[in-house]
């Protein structure tokens, strides 16, 4: 194939690629989601939380998760006290516009709020949980491109002394994201505890010993599951089996908002 | 076992029924005439002088009759042969009441022999309790094998005194007898309303023992269990379990041995419930005298340690405080040790997690708790303490740290614009200047939500999902992969080109006389003198260039006479061509069979070029 032409073809790609990640699902009219959107809002600013926490869901579940709708739900569901389902919603604002400068704040005030603060890590972790796993992938993809770009351009310009080292640079963020990516890929599929007082058993039945308690808004995750327990750890190393209604997976869909189970 | 004894016999060279037929006799034995319907009977029948002998056992309502063996002796004394045989059945009862076996019959050579009617009693499983014969212990009958010397169950490690609320540990045996097939049914559980039984594994440990010279396969449970009621208070516990028994079969008498039946004989299932013997227990309430404000419940014997980290904050940063309680005891009714709370603390709600040491009631219980310092003057973290009651010492205790060290510095960095402290309410109103507004508070809150509200929404999608399953990732994905080998491939040709350089030169070249030779038939045919000349200058330059390595366009006539023979053809043709290209004068006029003779000879010498 030409070169030249081939660049064009590439390069055509990746902008229609871009336009196309750039335009999410948009549905229903936007005269009605505002319409909605305000009166849900009211009813926050009137303090009816459970007004406002049932019509944000309603939304989420007729027109889809959005950032702006989930922040507005978390906000709700923290003036209601019901912190878990805050923390909750904060991050699964975040999952979908990571790096939101005004989730991340409410998040880390509510937890503040809770008494959960973050243990210190060590430095690679920090490095890692800088984004998350869809960040570091979508950095590991643009390199990947680029890296293709590079080579690509080596066949028009074969003098080029910038091309090894601009190969290898790539090929090292590659494999840095990759990495990251890896690692933040377990994080992607933790749960909430959404109600308070939950315990940790030692096993799944209701009469078991208590082996310690989680707080509201702890995120864990899933290891099994049995008649209505799932056995779950956390961060800190703790385990044990809670009553699944106790937590709530943080990545969802708008299906379950409009099948009211907002907290599912 | 009576084929292996007919088989001896006829190596012995005795016959089978050598014995005289007036010594024969029959007898049958009940291990016990007096049973539970749990249980099982066993009845032994005796045919004496006989080495074999057609049993037939009557059918009664509600009985069941499991063959379980036969086996034969033979006796010489003083040259005079007897023998005996004897066959083993279990009896399973499957209804209380009083039943007659009638007599059985055994027939030995044409005679018939009858024993005579058996009686047997049936209890059931209340008349059993009532009378008190439902044991912990195997029974004693040296020839009975009831169920209860078949399965029993104890419990060790019981105390007879406790406290209400303490943990006693305990270990739950359940005794199969060796070569008994059996199925738990349920886990072990208490019988009765005393004590509460921690959760058993579903695991059980297995081991073998022997007990009053008997085998048995020993299944026990590490546990615990927890008095709930004052007073004294009875424990037992109890399973069900199904005991898989051989069937009876009737088929012909030649398979009618120990040795076919593990084979075709069928397994038949009998569910028991037996019950450990009681245990009394004298379960006594906490002392009020001396008990600490603070207990909460913890009995056991318990060490207590505190740390925090970090040891240097500012006011308002949380110091986390990790209390361990560690030891024995009932580690559900340990809670955090509070911490005193005022102006100069602020604390949050503690977290814990257990560590167990093998069992619920042996590790450590860890709380972590989050507490602020509103208060530069401090320098310690408060003592905090822990109290439980001792049963071995029959007295409370109360442990207690000491205060730990805390370098606190003034505030340095102001909060955060927008974080509300808690119980701080914030101004609520609506605004729409940038899509977010701050919310004013139309009525105050203990604690105030979160500062932002959104008032448009965007970025909609159906659901929270990896990017890696999105498919413009995908796309994009596979769009650089196809790329990337496009451009591998084509730089992997170039290299392949470049190593194998003379193969692609003779290839190219190859490929460019026959274009030349292409162009210079179509010249000939269109009678073009002046295209055909210059086509035959070209592909002299070509192929003279790829032979001599120069390009092609530096080639002469001179280059012509310098470096091939001088009779060359090449020569005369390239002459005729210069001479016509820049000698206009001395221009021939070519016909087209010259030109053919031209292109002919040019064709024939370009050949011979190496």
């Amino acid at each position: 194939m030409n070169v030249p032409r081939l660049l064009t073809v590439v390069t055509a790609a990746m902008v229609w690629l871009v336009h196309l990640a750039g335009n999410p699902v948009v549905a229903g009219d936007t005269l009605g989601l505002q319409e909605q959107l305000h009166d849900a809002n009211r009813h926050y600013v009137e303090g009816s939380y459970d007004e406002a926490v049932a019509a944000y869901t309603r939304l989420i579940g007729q027109y889809g998760l959005s950032p702006e709708l989930l922040h507005n739900l978390g906000n709700s569901y923290a003036g209601d006290k019901r912190y878990g389902s805050a923390v909750l919603h904060y991050l699964r604002g975040l999952r979908i516009d990571p790096g939101n400068d005004a989730l991340e704040a409410d998040l880390a005030k509510i937890r503040e709020e809770i008494g959960l603060f973050d243990e210190p890590l060590p430095l690679h972790k920090r490095v890692v949980t800088l984004y998350d796993m869809n960040q570091w992938l979508t950095g590991a993809l643009v390199s990947y491109a680029l890296l293709t770009l590079v080579l690509a351009l080596r066949l028009r310009f074969t003098g080029s002394k910038a091309v090894v080292p601009l190969s290898l640079l790539l090929t090292a963020i590659i494999c840095v994201c990759g990495v990251a990516a890896y690692r933040q890929h377990h994080n992607w599929n933790g749960a909430v505890i959404v109600k308070p007082d939950t315990h940790l058993l030692l096993s799944p039945f209701a009469s078991a010993s208590s082996t310690g308690k989680l707080l509201q808004g702890t995120v864990v995750y899933n290891e099994k599951k049995h008649d209505g327990y799932n056995y779950v750890h956390d961060t800190r190393g703790r385990s044990g089996w809670i009553p699944a209604p106790s937590l709530a997976p943080i990545n969802t869909s708008s299906l379950t908002y409009s099948r009211g189970s907002a907290e599912r | 076992m009576t084929f292996f004894v007919l088989l001896a016999m006829l190596l012995l060279g005795i016959s089978p029924n050598a014995p005289a037929q007036d010594n024969l006799s029959i007898s049958a034995n009940l291990s016990t005439d007096r049973l539970s319907v749990d249980d099982a009977a066993r009845l032994l029948i005796t045919v004496h002088g006989a080495g074999s002998a057609g049993i037939a056992i009557p059918e009664v309502e509600n009985l069941l009759f499991h063959r379980r063996g036969q086996h034969a002796k033979m006796q010489n004394t003083n040259g005079k042969v007897s023998s005996a045989i004897t066959s083993t059945y279990i009896i399973e009862p499957l209804e209380p009441g009083n039943y007659t076996i009638p007599p059985i019959t055994a027939e030995v050579d044409g005679t018939t022999l009858q024993t005579k009617p058996l009686r047997l009693e049936v209890l059931s499983r209340d008349e059993i309790s009532t009378n008190g014969s439902n044991q912990e212990q195997p029974a004693t009958s040296p020839t009975g094998l009831g169920t209860n010397e078949i399965c029993f169950i104890t419990i060790d490690g019981l105390p007879q005194k406790a406290y209400r609320g303490q943990i006693l540990p305990i270990t739950i045996k359940i005794y199969f007898r060796r070569g008994v097939r059996a199925e738990l049914d349920t886990l072990p559980e208490i019988v009765g309303d005393g004590f509460v039984l921690s959760p058993l594994s579903e695991d059980p440990r297995q081991t073998r023992e022997t007990r009053n010279g008997k085998d048995y396969s020993v299944i026990s449970w590490d546990s615990s269990i927890t008095p709930i009621k004052e007073g004294e208070n009875t424990l037992q516990i109890g399973i069900d379990a199904t005991l898989l028994l051989p069937g009876r079969r009737n088929i012909d008498p030649f398979f009618n041995d120990d040795f076919f039946n593990g084979f075709f004989g069928r397994i038949e299932k009998k569910r028991i419930s037996r019950k450990s013997k009681p245990h009394n227990v004298a379960i006594d309430h906490l002392p009020q005298q001396g008990r600490p404000a603070d207990f909460s419940g913890a009995i056991g014997s318990f060490d207590f340690q505190v740390a925090a980290t970090p040891q240097t904050v500012e006011v308002g940063e949380p110091v986390t405080l990790t209390m361990e309680i560690s030891g024995k005891g009932n580690f559900d009714r340990v809670s955090a040790p509070a911490f005193p709370t005022g102006q100069d603390w602020k604390s949050y709600s503690p977290t814990s997690h257990f560590q167990s040491k093998g069992s619920s009631y042996q590790g450590s219980k860890i709380f972590e708790q989050a507490i602020v310092a509103k208060n530069s003057s401090l320098n310690s973290i408060p003592a905090l303490s822990f109290s439980y009651f001792d049963p071995e010492r029959r007295e409370y205790v109360s442990a207690a740290s000491r205060p730990l060290p805390l370098q606190i510095k003034a505030a340095a960095k102001p909060q955060r614009p927008g974080s509300a402290a808690p119980g701080q309410s914030t101004p609520l109103s609506l605004q729409d200047s940038s899509k977010e507004q701050d919310t004013s508070a139309t009525k105050a809150t203990p604690s105030a939500p979160p500062a932002k509200l959104h008032l448009t929404a965007t970025d909609f999608t159906r659901k929270i999902v990896p990017v890696y399953r999105r498919s413009w990732f995908i796309t994009f994905f596979l769009v650089c992969t196809a790329t990337l080998g496009i451009v591998l491939a084509i730089a992997l040709r170039r290299r392949f080109i470049a190593t194998h350089r003379p193969f692609f030169s003779r290839k190219q070249l190859r490929k460019d006389m026959n274009t030349g030779f292409a162009r210079l038939q179509q010249a000939m045919e269109n009678n073009e003198e002046e295209s055909f000349l210059r086509v035959c200058r070209e592909i002299i330059q070509h192929r003279l260039a790829s032979a001599w390595n120069m390009e092609p366009s530096t080639i002469t006539l001179h280059d012509l006479q310098r470096r091939l023979p001088e009779d060359s053809p090449l020569i005369q043709i390239f002459s005729t061509i210069e001479r016509n290209a820049y000698c206009g004068a001395d221009k021939t006029q070519m016909d087209t069979r010259e030109m053919n003779d031209i292109s002919t000879m040019l064709q024939t010498s370009l050949e011979d070029i190496p």
